[in-house]
């Protein structure tokens, strides 16, 4: 009875799964415009590239950072077979699309088992060596490659624009990892990433567990390069660079490697953060200096009280918000004082131009104050939310 | 009377020009309680090392239950029933006590990946009974209260008998313990001493162990085999080891008056 009831709760939840996402599509089809479409659909991949390099990085404890060679390998690879079956064969645009995922999943869980075969005997640096060189040689690689059009690029027939789909493949990757640390199979995972030897001490085969891992999260960058040649149309190497590689690097680190909600919110918030701070209006030399001193004092305040208070939660959030209220206080001071000098005052900074240094700024104030990342191991989960809630009735009652 | 468990047959283990081990033999019977002791640096881990395989005999060879087991990988031995644990504790630091456990459960009741990846109901089934296992020997050791802290937070001498629960998850016939009383205060040498003893009665586990404490090896021990700088010293019953004049000499030292 239990099991039929699981089952049957799975299978609703795989259907909300499949039409939540058509919905979303429908929705954004309808209200947005074709940037604010495009947006959705890369955010969806970079969950799924945050996400799978957090099975690598966070929760295998393997520093690899040569995950757009992964997406890369499964961009081309659809590029290349479009190349042999030019009509998609007269298969409909959904099957024709998971059917080309798979096979660039393969494809780059096959090149993640050939390098990471080798490589993960290497530990840390090494491994980030290694890796970084790959991703280097396969972007330099397809460049020299003229069947695949070399640096000019390629275009991939035929364009695919499923946002859904896209979408539903974050959520099958974030399922299927969540799944495996469920289990007690993910303890062999986050096992070696505590203590290699101790690891190995209790019968764990070290260097299989790494390499699964890894042709996992290679597999998933694979599909998720499928989906984007054929949303896109057309690829270029100059889509894979190495500061792709070290994005979706940055979202794991900040979201908190290990946790895949982490990688999430991460990956969402840090693809979007750039693309807002695009509407920003022009500041003065002045305001954006007093910003700046701002937020030193913000980090400062934050550590000194945090240093003296930090018992509970209450003590947690005063202390935040009391050093908000400073650093606030004295960013308009500060901008007071230096708009009385003429030259920081007529100075103007386009929005548009600053956007990058504010998005660099926000990673290094974020990592100063919390190195372990924004919700360092914690994971959402229903049980969690509903220990919340009763938690947070019983101290209404008791307040009442 | 009993069969030899474990045979370490003149081996060495040479790292450059330093002979670490040099022509070592002893032999371990089914359930006996066999200590190692020696002064330091006199290459008691490197054996340990070498039976669960961590490093490779130079020469001679180890064989377990009649098989050789020299140049097999560490996680084949620890599946044909050998643990072990280590010296300066090493636990899974950021998992809960249960989970260090259940990780080591694992190799006797694997979960296949594809479950795990479909969180299918055998997966489901076989985590609850890795975590029933878990707990049985957490038991054992008496640490069931504090299975969800986190191993780093716990006392030192809980950790070592979490350590030693997590070796005995893996179900060895032979556990390998490396100095498990060191640093530990009476009553907690006390405790451990119970819990060795359990584990040899109760479960029919073979222990061998490394100590520095001589009243614990002394009491426990059923053999003994003497280290020093590589050699086998001595060889022989508790008693007999005490008054081995070449034993005096070089580690335990004459008593004082």
């Amino acid at each position: 009875m239990g099991h039929k009831r699981t089952l049957l709760l799975r299978l609703f939840t795989m259907l909300g799964a499949v039409l939540l996402c058509y919905a979303a599509e429908v929705f954004v089809c309808l209200f947005g415009n074709a940037y604010q479409e495009r947006l959705v659909a890369l955010a969806g991949l970079y969950v799924t590239l945050s996400v799978s390099l957090n099975m690598i990085n966070g929760i295998t404890g393997q520093f690899s950072i040569g995950h757009a060679a992964f997406y890369q390998i499964g961009a081309y690879t659809v590029g290349y077979l479009s190349l042999l079956a030019p009509v998609s064969m007269g298969y409909n645009s959904i099957s024709w699309l998971a059917m080309m995922m798979l096979v660039a999943a393969i494809t780059a869980g096959f090149a993640g088992f050939i390098v990471g075969l080798p490589s993960l005997r290497l530990k840390g640096d090494y491994l980030a060596i290694v890796t970084l060189g790959f991703g280097e040689i396969v972007r330099i690689l397809v460049q020299n490659m003229d069947v695949v059009g070399g640096s000019y690029g390629m275009n991939v027939n035929p364009k695919i624009q499923h946002l859904s789909i896209i979408w539903l493949l974050a959520i099958i990757c974030i399922g299927v990892f969540r799944n495996i640390l469920k289990t007690g199979k993910g303890l062999v995972f986050t096992a070696v990433r505590d203590d290699e030897i101790a690891s190995a001490s209790v019968g764990i085969p070290v260097t299989k567990v790494k390499v699964t891992a890894f042709v996992m999260g290679s597999a998933f960058a694979g599909a998720a390069g499928a989906l984007f040649a054929h949303y896109e149309g057309f690829i270029t190497p100059g889509a894979f660079t190495m500061d792709l590689s070290f994005m979706i690097l940055t979202m794991v680190m900040v979201g908190g490697s290990g946790s895949i909600t982490g990688s999430v919110v991460a990956a969402i918030s840090l693809f979007y953060l750039p693309e807002w701070l695009r509407d920003q209006p022009n500041i003065t030399a002045a305001s954006f200096l007093s910003a700046i001193f701002a937020s030193g004092v913000f980090i400062f305040t934050l550590s000194k009280a945090m240093d003296r208070y930090y018992q509970n939660t209450f003590q947690k959030i005063s202390a935040i918000s009391f050093a908000v209220c400073a650093s606030v206080g004295f960013k308009y001071l500060s901008t007071f004082f230096l708009e009385l000098v003429p030259q920081l005052r007529d100075m103007e900074f386009e929005g548009n131009q600053l956007r990058m240094v504010i998005f660099a700024a926000i990673l290094v104030v974020l990592m100063l104050i919390r190195p372990q990342g924004l919700l360092s191991n914690f994971e959402l989960s229903w049980k969690g939310i509903q220990k919340l809630i009763s938690k947070t009735l019983h101290a209404v009652r008791r307040g009442v | 009377m009993n069969n030899s468990l474990l045979k370490v047959e003149k081996t060495s283990i040479h790292f450059g020009g330093i002979k670490a081990v040099q022509d070592v033999s002893f032999d371990i019977k089914e359930k006996e309680l066999f200590g190692l002791i020696g002064p330091n640096g006199a290459g008691k881990t490197t054996c340990f090392n070498m039976i669960t395989g961590f490093y490779k005999p130079t020469h001679g060879r180890v064989s377990f239950n009649g098989i050789d087991i020299s140049e097999k990988s560490m996680s084949d031995i620890v599946e044909m029933g050998i643990a072990r644990t280590f010296q300066n504790i090493r636990l899974f630091s950021k998992m809960t006590v249960l989970e260090n456990v259940m990780a080591a459960a694992i190799i006797r009741k694997p979960i296949h990946l594809l479950d795990a990846m479909l969180y299918s109901l055998r997966a489901i089934e076989q985590t609850e009974e890795l975590k029933s296992r878990a707990i049985d020997w957490l038991k054992v050791v008496g640490l069931e209260n504090k299975r969800h802290s986190i191993s780093s937070s716990l006392p030192y001498g809980e950790q070592r008998r979490l350590e030693i629960a997590r070796a005995m998850a893996t179900n060895p016939k032979l556990l390998l313990l490396d100095e498990p009383a060191a640093g530990m205060n009476p009553t907690e040498s006390k405790i451990l001493e119970e819990v060795i003893r359990r584990l040899k009665n109760d479960f029919n586990t073979t222990i061998l162990l490394i100590e520095h404490d001589m009243k614990f090896v002394m009491n426990l021990c059923e053999n003994i085999v003497v280290l020093d700088s590589g050699k086998k010293l001595a060889e022989g019953m508790p008693e007999e080891i005490k008054k081995n004049p070449k034993v005096v000499e070089a580690y335990l030292g004459v008593p004082q008056k």
